[in-house]
């Protein structure tokens, strides 16, 4: 008997200890394997790839548990003034105030609060979407249902900001308030119906402007819609759907006093601009560089990240929740993404009606208002590493720069930040090979340019001699082959052709200067080099495949998976093909004269000056940077048109056109082979459907039986 | 004797008049008496057992004096649990279905359920008195099917049933119930499949006026206690051995593809359910491997915190064919639907070690696992070589990456010893075939070129007997991407129930997208043989371990129509092949039915899937087999944070694991094995080193011991006490933690008494 009250006993301490733990949160330390939590990060090619979490799921706290009735409550946001955890629990009209630590501290009722020199003014905020304080403890409440924004302090009524009276907003929309932040002397609202930004108001609570509006998103719809527009009366254009800028959803102030803004809009999103940073004025402060910076790549229209809100952490870090998703993304200042993580689930990180995000510190804590919980999301040791390592990698301390990136190369080896940092270590060291090393690693093509600008500069200045020697060596042997071509070209005198005209070996050089005379020559005395066909036409597809690989890493996006040989076929061999095909079909019906094998010769010779360009591009690659790309651009533009002017002679030529008939064919053929493209493009299509209906049926069949 | 003669050919002219099927259901019903009253139908141990003619239990604990009933005496006037939730607890079993039209095919998208109280109160249930206990048929007139439960008492645990042959559809069910179903009730006659029936739905389900919990197996372990919460309630289902791998895509995408649903694992099949004054714990016996396990817990809309089993008969899957969604239920054969669930009443509450302890000794019993000596040391997940994108004259094609080879495996091995580290064991992942990954059937032990040759392995397989270091030469040999070995892509692969290879794609959770390529799984005879041949030629080998990790944790069915295999003949498999493997074996994240052939467990799961439903978790898993099966923590350095999982290997007895690869990690950027990311060797040995260092003086003490406490002191603070009478307790907090005589643990660490 004694030993069973000692084991009851012992369950009785065992369940309360377990109550004790859960009363108020499912808590468990970050020892949960990666394929059971999932984080993820973009490699350059904007490609998912896998990375340790950067933050984990601590904690879940359920607010049921608070000493305050929550039947019926309604939790719509949250906010923390560095001091206490306020949640805004819309519902029951009321504020419930927290400890940092997320425990119970105190309520504020509506009833609570005194009208002072506001009296007679009903004080619910039922249906209230936002909250703020202020430092002053001044408690900022976005009444949405009522469409004002109470200022309360010490309970008491101290202000209400309620819809301006201006022309700048239609009467007849709403003033539906559901974020207010302050920042100097103004108030920032956001309300959900008006699209054209953030109302400013001064500290008399006075409406002094809009500010940091959208844009509207320049899509092809949008385009299409004001090409149509010209052409509709004034009542059609009315009539229909108009593009308005989109609405702004979430609202925060960074460490340094600006206003960060996010919005929901997909078009935004895939625009690049759906989470902008703004100074006083409502100027852009460019955050990262490039276009689809925010949020998750590769998805299209429809399925872009919607985000709804955004807090900045006590570090400047940008936290931004996507409400499609029920995703969270940080990143740094610059536009670094730290880390993603969360989704919609049953799981501890995961959410069911996320709707609300805050930093407490260098915490993150989603509000979930189905349940009334909060999440609180933690840094790892990944997470904070990758942290510290952009915190500091302007500060100087490269000694620091380098043992943090090393130890977050320890944790991802996939981790492009770190590849950076530790190209940046060896660029300030002045070892600029290892530098490029890393760049390169990191797939930062601008950063790997600088420190390749500084090892050129290094290198020619420890091989002067040798660069010298060289460059005499390549001008001497430029000038002997110019010298050479020259004289090639020139008829000596009582001869009845040049040199490089006379044999079938140096024609096709010939042709290159002299291109109505030699294709005519070409018909007449019928001086094709199969030789030289190979060799352009090799060197067509060698220059293609080659260059795909052996091109400088600033100039080459290429990456070796990438590469399908069938695919460089088509784009070479298959190209010319297709244009012999056409440009004879076209002749056919234009009277051209010219025979197929002619029509590739002319074709092939024709191709000689684009394809020494770019071997002459394959080199330079090497030798320039990404700012000197402008000398790789003129020297392939000067073979590309040369070689288009070598060829549309010849094709005159050959066909024995005028020059209005010889543009009207190169028209002509670049239809037909257009033309000849979709053909091939539509009976691989049908065949895959054909492919596909059979496969339905047959599926169906062995269902059936 | 004249008289005699007469009566004997009256009763043949009857018999042949019957017909032989007659006779014998006739026979069948008539040997079992059927019970019009509550009945008291058995005793054994401390258990009586009694039914009414409703089949509704009560078994009486004389042992505690509790009486556990079969469904929540009282829950008639629970105000919270009402409708379809009420329904379902008020019955002993739940019917799960789809309709089928005339052709056979399922006609309702939803699948339904059906309780077993709408048989009672349809006046539809039948009970009869069996030898040692009862026998309670439903027959479920709406959906034209009739299901049995049967219960017994055999050394004073409770056992529940359900016998294939008793489940009876469409034309046998309408066959059965000719001679006494009413008019009505045949008229509402509609033909369904069967897909899952769920068994005592609320059996020993908790209330909030009682204290204890729910233990479920999820991962390693997780509990929900009986405190309900304040919003709606919630409930999930956990399938024994994993999900179904050969079911269209089997993590399943939301319709608006905005949530994915990992799939939930219950590693082995057990559950409890513990009171105050009495705990019972449910072993399935028979069919876990078909069976799920439904969690519940307390909230607005149900007073309940309950788990109970479900039996999968029929497997349900979603395909959109020619455009159009259609929906498919697998064949079944009722031969494979047998499942039992044996209750064992612990005649008092437990705690978390007491039912890792009776759990323990019913395996044992049952030679499932066996006491083990092995010392701890250092586990190493080591990879081979992995094939990559690549080209060959510009034409794409997959080319072998070496990682590590085998003379790379030997130098660190040799380097770890050097440094002092005792006992290393090597899971060696990748090392011959095609890498990780297969490309035809693995269905030999041969050495890989790129790796070293015959002549490396064979100098590698010497220099781990020097050093006295077990490796494992892991095998996939189920999966396969191309025809060949002998197992055709085409004929051999598992399909799904729409005729399709059930093709194994890897799931980007961010796009909610699957890669465009995969792998297939062989059938159950094409696994077979291959396993038969691999062990064939590893037999050439002197005393080298195996390591079979996919076999672990990879159980599936194949729905082809010609060819099917249910999970049951598919664990058959394993088990037959498995049980021929005279050497060493090794398994990784295994399942309970790999626990009797491993000596060595890598990857035991560390945590739950950490539901919203469950208050805590808890290492079970470790609990049950520690001193029995060595096993260690999933891998250390592929975690971002690496102290805590040191230290949950400290906490559950688990021997630390490192993955690695010889040559730079960087390597794999860019691959389908990208998740290999902090897997250098040389990064990663400096800190493995130093963390072997710190955990091997407490493991060593304690690593033929089993678990006789585990206790949480307050949260992130643990305390494990061994049979030998050594304590460990972990801090995971930010603060030191001092325990009441005095023992301060420091933040982040951990202290051992004893």
């Amino acid at each position: 008997m004694k030993e069973k009250i000692i084991k009851i006993f012992a369950l009785m301490i065992c369940v309360a200890t377990l109550f004790s733990l859960n009363a108020a949160a499912a808590e468990y330390p970050n020892y949960q394997s990666k394929s059971q939590y999932y984080s993820y990060e973009y490699n350059a090619y904007d490609e998912l790839s896998e990375a340790p979490n950067g933050y984990y799921p601590a904690s879940t706290v359920y607010f049921d548990n608070l000493p305050l009735d929550m039947s019926g409550s309604k939790l719509t946001d949250i906010f923390y003034d560095e001091k206490d955890i306020y949640l805004l629990d819309s519902a029951n009209s009321r504020i419930i105030i927290l400890n940092k630590d997320l425990s119970y501290k105190s309520v504020l009722n509506h009833t609570d609060i005194s009208s002072g020199e506001f009296e007679g003014t009903d004080l619910s905020f039922v249906g209230a979407r936002g909250i703020y304080v202020e430092d002053n403890g001044q408690i900022l409440i976005c009444d949405t249902e009522h469409q004002r924004i109470l200022l309360v302090k010490d309970n008491v009524l101290t202000g209400i900001i309620s819809r301006p009276q201006t022309t700048v907003i239609a009467e007849d929309i709403k003033f539906d308030v559901t974020k207010v932040i302050r920042t100097g002397a103004n108030y920032y609202v956001v309300a959900e119906s008006i699209v054209s930004g953030v109302l400013v108001f001064n500290e008399e609570l006075e409406f002094v402007k809009l500010f940091g509006s959208n844009k509207v998103a320049v899509t092809g719809e949008v385009l299409l819609q004001q090409i149509q527009n010209l052409y509709m009366t004034d009542e059609q254009i009315a009539a229909r759907r108009s593009f308005s800028a989109s609405k702004i959803n979430g609202i925060d102030i960074d460490r340094k006093g600006f206003v960060v803004v996010a919005s929901s809009d997909p078009d935004l999103t895939l625009a690049g601009s759906a989470i902008r940073c703004l100074n006083f004025k409502g100027g852009e402060i460019t955050i990262g560089q490039g276009s689809k910076k925010f949020g998750d790549k590769l998805i299209v229209k429809g399925t872009a990240n919607a985000f709804s809100d955004i807090a900045v952490d006590e570090s400047n870090f940008y936290v931004v929740f996507d409400s499609k998703y029920g995703r969270v993304f940080v990143y740094s200042e610059k536009g670094v993404l730290i880390t993603c993580f969360g989704g919609i689930g049953s799981e501890m990180g995961l959410f069911t009606t996320p709707i609300a995000i805050e930093t407490i510190g260098s915490d993150i804590v989603v509000l979930d208002s189905q349940y009334n919980s909060v999440t609180v999301f933690k840094l790892t040791d990944y997470g904070r590493i990758k942290r510290e390592l952009i915190s500091i990698i302007d500060g100087g301390d490269f000694e620091k720069i380098g043992v943090l990136a090393n130890r977050l190369l320890k944790y991802n080896t996939n981790c492009q930040y770190a590849h950076y940092a530790m190209g940046f270590v060896a660029e300030q060291a002045g070892d600029y090979k290892t530098a490029m090393s890393f760049y390169k690693s990191a797939n930062d093509r601008t950063s790997y340019g600088q420190a390749f600008k500084l090892y050129r500069t290094q290198f020619l200045k420890d091989n002067v001699l040798w660069v010298l020697l060289i460059a005499i060596v390549i001008i001497v042997a430029l000038a002997m082959g110019i010298s050479y071509i020259a004289k090639g070209l020139k008829k000596p005198e009582g001869a009845v052709y040049a040199p490089l005209e006379a044999k079938k070996s140096g024609f096709a050089i010939y042709c290159l200067f002299h291109p109505a005379d030699s294709f005519w020559q070409i018909k007449q005395r019928k001086i094709l080099s199969p030789v030289w066909l190979a060799i352009v036409l090799g060197l067509f597809v060698y220059t293609n495949v080659v260059g795909f690989f052996t091109n400088g890493f600033i100039h080459n996006m290429n990456r070796a998976q990438d590469f399908n040989v069938i695919i460089e076929l088509a784009k070479t061999f298959g190209l010319i093909t297709v244009f012999v095909v056409a440009n004879w079909a076209i002749c056919t019906i234009t009277d051209g004269k010219g025979k197929p094998m002619e029509i590739l010769y002319t074709a092939a010779y024709s191709l000689i000056p684009y394809v020494t360009a770019q071997l002459i591009k394959m080199v330079l690659t090497h030798i320039l940077t990404g700012e000197e790309t402008i000398i790789i651009s003129i020297i392939t533009g000067i073979g590309l048109i040369w070689s288009g002017l070598v060829m549309f002679v010849g094709l005159l030529t050959i066909h024995e056109y005028s020059v209005g008939k010889a543009v009207f064919s190169v028209l002509l053929t670049i239809f037909g082979m257009l033309v000849i493209l979709l053909l091939i493009v539509m009976f691989y299509t049908l065949m895959g459907q054909t492919l596909s209906f059979v496969q339905s049926i047959i599926q169906e069949y062995s269902l059936q039986h | 004797m004249k008289k005699i003669i007469k009566k004997i050919s009256v009763l043949i002219l009857i018999l042949a008049l019957l017909g032989c099927e007659g006779l014998l259901s006739f026979a069948a019903d008539s040997s079992d008496q059927q019970i019009t009253g509550k009945t008291v139908i058995g005793e054994s141990g401390n258990i009586v057992l009694s039914v009414d003619e409703f089949g509704h239990f009560e078994a009486l604990n004389k042992a505690s004096g509790y009486t556990w009933n079969s469904y929540p005496v009282g829950i008639e006037n629970d105000t919270k649990t009402v409708g379809i939730s009420r329904r379902h607890f008020q019955s002993e079993l739940v019917v799960n279905y789809v309709y089928r039209d005339e052709f056979g095919k399922t006609s309702s998208y939803e699948e339904n359920s059906v309780a077993g109280i709408e048989a009672v109160e349809g006046g539809a249930v039948s009970v009869y008195k069996t030898e040692n206990g009862a026998k309670v048929v439903y027959d479920f007139y709406s959906i034209c099917a009739s299901v049995a439960l049967h219960y017994s008492l055999n050394e004073g645990h409770l056992s529940v049933e359900i016998k294939g042959e008793d489940i009876l559809e469409g034309d046998a069910f309408k066959k059965k119930v000719k001679d006494y179903a009413t008019t009505e009730q045949l008229e509402v006659i509609q033909p369904s499949y069967i897909t899952s029936i769920r068994v005592l739905p609320a059996f020993g389900a908790g209330t909030e006026n009682e204290n204890g919990y729910v233990f479920v197996p999820d991962g390693s372990g997780a509990y929900m206690d009986f405190k309900p919460t304040t919003h709606v309630a919630q409930n999930v289902t956990i399938p024994f051995y994993g999900p179904e791998y050969a079911i269209d895509e089997y993590g399943v995408i939301s319709e608006e593809f905005a949530s994915v649903t990992r799939p939930l694992k219950a590693y082995f099949p057990m559950y409890a359910i513990v009171k105050d004054n009495d705990s019972i714990m449910g072993v399935i016996e028979t069919g876990e491997e078909r069976s799920a396990l439904n969690a519940f817990k307390a909230g607005i809309s149900n007073a309940y915190t309950v788990a109970s089993p479900s039996m999968i008969y029929r497997e349900i899957s979603h395909n959109v064919i020619g455009g159009r969604k259609v929906q498919g239920v697998s064949l079944t054969d009722s031969s494979f639907a047998d499942f039992k669930i044996d209750y064992y009443f612990l005649n008092d509450s437990v705690d978390f070690a007491g039912l890792a302890k009776q759990y323990r000794a019913l395996l044992e019993a049952d030679e499932r696992i066996a006491k083990s000596e092995a010392e701890y040391g250092l586990a190493l997940n080591v990879i081979g070589a992995i094939d990559v994108d690549s080209h060959f004259l510009g034409i794409p094609c997959r080319r072998i990456k070496a990682l590590t080879t085998y003379e790379q495996l030997g130098n660190i091995i040799t380097e770890l010893s050097e440094n002092g580290i005792e006992d290393i064991s090597v899971n060696y992942i990748g090392w011959n075939n095609n890498g990780i990954q297969n490309k035809k059937i693995n269905n030999s032990f041969k050495a890989l070129g790129k790796l070293g040759g015959k002549s490396d392995l064979n100098k590698l397989i010497s220099l781990s007997k020097e050093k006295d270091t077990k490796i494992y030469f892991d095998a996939d040999l189920q999966s396969f991407k191309k025809s060949g070995n002998g197992v055709s892509k085409l004929k051999n692969a598992v399909k799904t129930m729409f005729d399709k290879q059930a093709l194994q794609r890897k799931l980007s959770y961010a796009t909610f997208s699957y890669e465009s390529s995969g792998y297939v799984l062989a059938d159950a005879a094409s696994f077979s043989k291959s396993f038969k041949n691999y062990i064939k030629t590893a037999d050439k080998y002197d005393d080298i371990a195996l390591s079979f990790n996919s076999i672990a944790s990879r159980l599936y069915s194949n729905f082809d129509n010609r060819n099917p295999d249910t999970r049951t003949e598919m664990l058959d498999a394993y088990e037959k092949s498995l049980s021929t493997v005279k050497t060493q074996l090794s398994a990784a994240d295994a399942y309970s039915y790999m626990w009797k052939y491993a000596d060595k467990i890598f990857e035991a799961p560390a945590s739950s899937s950490r539901q919203r439903i469950y208050d805590g978790e808890i290492p079970m898993y470790q609990m049950i087999l520690h001193g029995y099966i060595p096993y260690t923590v999933p891998s250390i350095n592929s975690n971002a944070n690496r102290k805590e999982l040191l230290l949950r290997a400290v906490e559950t007895g688990s021997e630390l694991l490192f993955t690695v690869m010889y040559e730079n990690a960087e390597m794999v950027n860019g691959t389908d094995f990208d998740y290999l990311y902090s897997t250098t060797y040389k990064e990663v040995k400096a800190e493995a080193l130093e963390m072997y260092d710190r955990y091997i003086e407490v493991t060593k003490r304690v690593c033929d011991a089993t678990v006789e406490s585990y206790k949480q002191l307050q949260y992130g603070v643990s305390e494990t006490i061994y049979s030998n009478g050594v304590s460990v307790i972990v801090n995971y907090t930010d603060t030191e933690y001092t325990t009441a005589d005095g023992l301060t643990v420091p933040a982040l660490d951990f202290k051992h008494r004893g």
